[in-house]
């Protein structure tokens, strides 16, 4: 039961909590209350402490990460997990919004509202993280919030799960079991510290450090700045070129799993601002000035 | 005063600077058609293919020496923005989809298959140029993540339009593939179609890793060093450096090598419109020259009064400066706004009639040239014909 250890979703929300075996029934009510809960899976808003933290990396497929560069950021706020289905469609529906994903958006709200939002442009989640009072992050925050933990003394890792690659996900890894009522917990339970190679609801999306979900895997995400060549000199809230053709994306996809190299928090995807991909989603961000 | 002035234009001399304001016109409209022909030719035709090859005299090598030296001159040379090795050839293969039912889908044609080293980015063939075919989950890949699938996985190739059209069992899907040699029988490989590139040729192509090139086309080695430049004014001295660096054991050669005919034709094109154009400016200025000179011939009189009433000759220069300077600036105005209205279905058939012919694609148009050219010949010409009018006023204003 290595995963059960680890599910504190499952131990939080689970039907075993009193380690009682329940029926059909309460199987029921149980998801009926979960559901209720994944409808809700509200965004909250992380505190980052600012500090100075070297961004890039000297050797990478792509060969733009380089050169590492000093990056001083002051404090912001950064969404805990991607914007969610529910939440764009809300902010869709208000504005009155037409894009090529909105009906897959509108299917996936129905069966699974927590899954992150896809299929969006720059334009639109720039627009809709505008409507919420904040900003997409700037690439130097994404890594920033994705790397360095600043309770530990601003130390960069490897990856968002530490300096080790995480274990990825597999369903063979649950319990195997013929109790049909055991097997739909177990793929309710799937567990946020492993790597999916499906898209996954935010909840369930891997949890890295700063208490951040889905920083690698799930869904690429857009960040505020145009594409551009790192600068060798140190900068202080970098924002990036004034202008470029191509926005930046962070944090790999589940598409991408299987290539550690393609989901390094320091890679850096580019993508028109009016392209949309089923594969792209984004988070918030705040200066707390 | 006005009226005066006014009548001072009424007759001949107005038409005349009129008809100089539309010969200017015209010879901006025909600077836009000479810069769409040219865009459409150096920009368009390049932007799938690489810029500059340097291959090997001896041919296919395994020479690791040769290709260092090869490599570093590449990398000290200016303004190349990527290269990689590369070994290239054409096979007759036949290709099925382990899909369907044996023989059904079934492709069989000679293919000419280039095999890039992908260890190093951006490669000398612009992935950002190919369209992303949508995986199993209906994802279509950024450009990055298509470079990822052609690094990692060694089975991921690109196609052009020519190959997906003929072979396409599910259009715009990814899809697995094997490559049989058509006349031996014999199972090359498995491949992956992950993306089209649009390069608008006929044949057949297939763009894969060096590995699979080699398993595909039966070679080893590498022939030699695909690249592309940065700036494409550039390309002859770039070709012309790297001769000298790599002549002794590498040819150097240019996209535009292969078009020798339509690169004929483009400098007939060029010989007819600089003709046209010498012509349309000398008419131009002579006609505007002529119409200022007629203002002071005809209208001497005029002058004299306006002389006498009072008006300096400063006065009378920007007067009439600013007459000429207003219908320069209208047929500018006009070209502009031409230009804006028509560019878009100009150029696309201009380019259009090229593509029946040629490779090349639709490129993006650039307006920072057309400002420069047009805008340097507006300064030049009002130039011409301020000086001129400097001169009649200094030489013909001792009226009576």
């Amino acid at each position: 039961m290595l995963i059960r250890r680890n599910l504190p979703w499952n131990e939080t929300h689970g039907y075993r909590i009193f380690g009682l075996r329940v029926g059909w029934w309460g199987w029921l009510c149980w998801l009926a209350v979960g559901s209720t809960w994944a409808a809700e899976c509200p965004n909250i808003s992380v505190l980052i402490s600012g500090g100075s933290f070297p961004m890039g990396k000297e050797t990478s497929v792509f060969q733009d990460t380089a050169p590492v560069h000093q990056v001083s950021l002051a404090d912001f706020r950064i969404f805990q997990h991607e914007v969610t289905v529910t939440e764009f469609l809300a902010f869709a529906n208000r504005q009155k919004l037409e894009f090529p994903f909105r009906k897959l958006l509108e299917e996936e709200a129905r069966y699974k509202p927590c899954l992150p939002a896809r299929g969006i442009s720059w334009h639109l989640a720039q627009g809709y993280c505008q409507s919420r009072g904040g900003r997409l992050p700037t690439e130097a925050e994404w890594e920033y919030a994705a790397t360095v933990n600043p309770r530990a003394n601003h130390r960069k890792s490897l990856w968002p799960s530490g300096n080790e690659f995480p274990e990825l996900y597999d369903g063979a890894m649950l319990e195997e079991t013929e109790d049909e009522e055991s097997e739909v917990e177990s793929a309710l339970a799937l567990p946020s510290s492993f790597l999916n190679r499906d898209l996954v609801e935010v909840p369930q999306s891997f949890l890295g450090i700063n208490g951040l979900h889905g920083m690698m895997g799930n869904v690429w995400e857009w960040v505020h700045d145009w594409y551009g060549p790192y600068v060798s000199v140190p900068q202080t809230n970098p924002q990036g070129p004034p202008e470029g053709f191509w926005k930046v994306l962070r944090g790999g996809s589940h598409q991408n799993v299987e290539h550690p190299a393609l989901l390094d928090p320091t890679l850096r995807n580019q993508a028109r601002p009016e392209q949309f991909f089923a594969h792209v989603g984004f988070r918030c961000a705040w200066s707390t000035l | 005063m006005l009226p005066v002035i006014l009548r001072l234009f009424s007759w001949t001399p107005l038409l005349q600077l009129l008809l100089s304001g539309a010969a200017f016109f015209v010879l901006m409209v025909l600077i836009t058609i000479r810069l769409l022909y040219a865009y459409g030719l150096t920009a368009s035709l390049s932007s799938s293919a690489p810029h500059l090859t340097a291959e090997f005299i001896a041919g296919e090598s395994k020479d690791e020496t040769g290709l260092a030296a090869l490599q570093q001159a590449f990398e000290q040379a200016e303004s190349i923005s990527a290269f990689s090795p590369f070994l290239k050839g054409t096979r007759t293969l036949k290709i099925e989809s382990p899909a369907y039912v044996i023989g059904q889908y079934k492709f069989e044609a000679p293919v000419e298959i280039t095999g890039i080293d992908l260890k190093r980015f951006p490669f000398a063939i612009p992935l950002e140029q190919a369209e992303s075919l949508k995986n199993e989950a209906l994802t279509t890949y950024t450009t990055k993540e298509l470079a990822g699938q052609l690094m990692f996985s060694k089975r991921a190739v690109v196609v052009n339009e020519a190959m997906a059209n003929l072979f396409a069992p599910r259009p715009g899907m990814a899809g697995e593939f094997i490559v049989w040699d058509r006349a031996l029988e014999q199972l090359l490989a498995e491949v992956r179609i992950v993306a089209v590139l649009r390069d608008l040729l006929d044949t057949p192509r297939m763009l894969v890793g060096l590995p699979l090139a080699r398993q595909l086309l039966g070679k080893a080695g590498v022939q030699g060093i695909h690249a592309r430049v940065s700036d494409l004014q550039t390309l002859e001295t770039v070709r012309e450096a790297l001769t000298r660096k790599v002549g002794g054991f590498a040819r150097i050669s240019s996209w535009r090598d292969g078009h020798h005919r339509q690169q004929k034709l483009f400098r007939v094109f060029e010989a007819i419109f600089w003709i046209i154009t010498v012509a349309i400016l000398v008419l131009a200025v002579v006609t505007g020259i002529l119409g200022i000179y007629k203002v002071f011939v005809t209208k001497r009189r005029s002058l004299a009064i306006l002389h006498l009433l009072g008006l300096s000759k400063s006065a009378f220069f920007v007067m009439l400066s600013g007459l000429n300077v207003c219908i320069l600036a209208g047929g500018a105005g006009l070209a502009f706004a031409g230009f804006y209205l028509l560019s878009n279905s100009l150029h696309k058939q201009l380019v259009a009639s090229f593509q029946t012919v040629l490779p090349i694609e639709l490129p993006a148009l650039e307006w920072t040239p057309f400002l420069f050219w047009n805008g340097g010949l507006f300064l030049t010409y009002t130039l011409l014909s301020l000086g001129f009018l400097g001169i009649l006023l200094r030489a013909k204003l001792k009226l009576q």
